[in-house]
């Protein structure tokens, strides 16, 4: 399947998170919304961005009902206790702008096959030593944090992580050494790795140009951004209103 | 008779280059460790952030521009792979990371007096750069335990700037002292020749017992 090419898949994502935080109306947000997850729907994202929901989201709304509907009774900037409704207002407006924003960039960052990651940061601008460091992050991540988890496992079987909230603090700086010193001899090796097989030099071939760029799904994502931001232009200059 | 020892030309142009490629292969560890004490935070349900212990461990290590790389692509890959919000958080490591290399060139991580009063400064600049996105993009609230605060000044008739701006004032003073205890009781455990492939840091003037790898002609 061809894919949005990487300038206008950064570019229309840009253009669709400003859109989310310009518009102020929680109708037009919830809509933007209903959009943002179809498409993640049709991108196979769905599931992810539950999780994302569960985890941020909903203790998000939450503490932003609690500060708005429940402590200051009032929206910002006006006098406490004197608009409940419009302080409810307010925290749906935020939920729902992170909402659309953080699924616009999981559109973004997550719809792409990770064979065409070189090529995604390539045709960002990245070269030489910021794009090897940028490609070796990505692909390092997963291995740390299978380490990490060794390390956890580690300790909770021999009974030295502690359930209590304080104590787990303490106990999170020596859980964390064994992972430093490894992470620290594992680029120690990657650097001797990496000179032996002339990786800088191979990484400069390594992403060249794909022909699974498709420049019409880029025209149309930027089309269908570029009408997303008039749209929450024209609702904030209440040219449309609800 | 021992011949007097000289750096040799070429040695010390390899040195170099392994001393580049180092620190281009520190950059994935350290984010890589960045996200996951992120992970890790979240599962012992720590109420504190530790999302910065792997840039200012870099930046002692291997200079501000790897510690720059760091701060970004760790803000970058948290955001792709678990929350998307933390990117617009992606000042606060860039001012960490001249922070931490304007003050670790004076030695501000010797002793660790030196090292919890720098943390206290680095949670005030911290507090102030991350206070005017949190108000204006969230309302003043993250997933964070400082939203409690932050709620508490909102009640007491503050405006929201001043509300998230006094409450990062005070709750990320104690995240960054935190994290600047660990990060150079971290550094301070990794063994002396590991830590003599890396240049550009500032680890001379904060850890002065640190002795350079033989082959070194630093």
């Amino acid at each position: 399947m061809r894919i949005v090419p990487p300038k206008q898949r950064l570019f229309a994502s840009a253009i669709g998170v400003l859109a989310a935080f310009i518009l102020e109306n929680w109708v037009a947000l919830a809509m933007a919304w209903g959009a943002v997850l179809l498409l993640l729907c049709i991108a196979g994202l769905l599931g992810r961005y539950l999780r994302f929901a569960v985890a941020v989201l909903v203790p998000l709304a939450v503490m932003l009902a609690l500060t708005w509907g429940l402590v200051t009774q009032a929206p910002p900037g006006a006098p406490l206790g004197s608009d409940r409704e419009g302080g409810i207002v307010f925290a749906a407006v935020v939920v729902l702008r992170v909402a659309v924003a953080a699924g616009i960039l999981q559109l973004c960052l997550l719809s792409l096959p990770s064979r065409l990651l070189p090529g995604m940061l390539r045709g960002w601008g990245l070269r030489g030593e910021y794009f090897v460091a940028a490609l070796g992050a990505y692909a390092v991540v997963p291995e740390i944090a299978l380490r990490m988890d060794q390390v956890v496992t580690a300790y909770r079987a021999r009974g030295l992580l502690p359930s209590g909230r304080w104590a787990a603090i303490c106990r999170l700086p020596r859980l964390l050494r064994p992972l430093f010193v490894w992470s620290i001899r594992a680029a120690v090796q990657r650097a001797d790795l990496w000179q032996q097989r002339a990786l800088l030099l191979r990484a400069e071939r390594l992403a060249a140009g794909t022909s699974e760029w498709s420049t019409a799904r880029g025209i149309l994502a930027i089309s269908a951004a570029l009408l997303f931001l008039v749209s929450a232009i024209a609702v904030r200059c209440k040219v449309f209103t609800w | 008779m021992q011949p007097e020892q000289r750096p040799d030309p070429a040695s010390e142009e390899t040195f170099r280059a392994n001393s580049k490629l180092a620190t281009l292969a520190l950059i994935p560890s350290a984010v890589a460790f960045n996200v996951a004490v992120g992970l890790t935070v979240h599962v012992v349900k720590a109420p504190v952030y530790l999302d910065c212990i792997g840039v200012i461990a870099t930046v002692l290590m291997a200079g501000w521009r790897a510690g720059l790389l760091v701060g970004v692509l760790s803000f970058a890959i948290s955001a792709a792979i678990g929350n998307p919000q933390v990117i617009f958080f992606t000042g606060t490591p860039i001012a960490i990371t001249f922070y931490t290399y304007l003050l670790g060139k004076r030695g501000a991580f010797r002793t660790m007096p030196r090292t919890i009063v720098t943390g206290i400064g680095m949670g005030l600049l911290a507090g102030v750069i991350s206070a005017p996105v949190a108000a204006k993009l969230f309302g003043g609230v993250t997933s964070a335990g400082s939203s409690i605060v932050t709620s508490f000044f909102l009640a007491t008739g503050k405006s929201l700037l001043q509300s998230v701006a006094l409450s990062g004032t005070v709750c990320e003073p104690i995240d960054k002292v935190a994290q600047c205890l660990i990060a150079v009781w971290l550094v301070r455990s990794v063994p002396p020749d590991l830590l003599a492939r890396f240049r550009g840091g500032v680890l001379q003037q904060n850890l002065p017992g640190l002795d350079r790898d033989e082959n070194s002609p630093a």
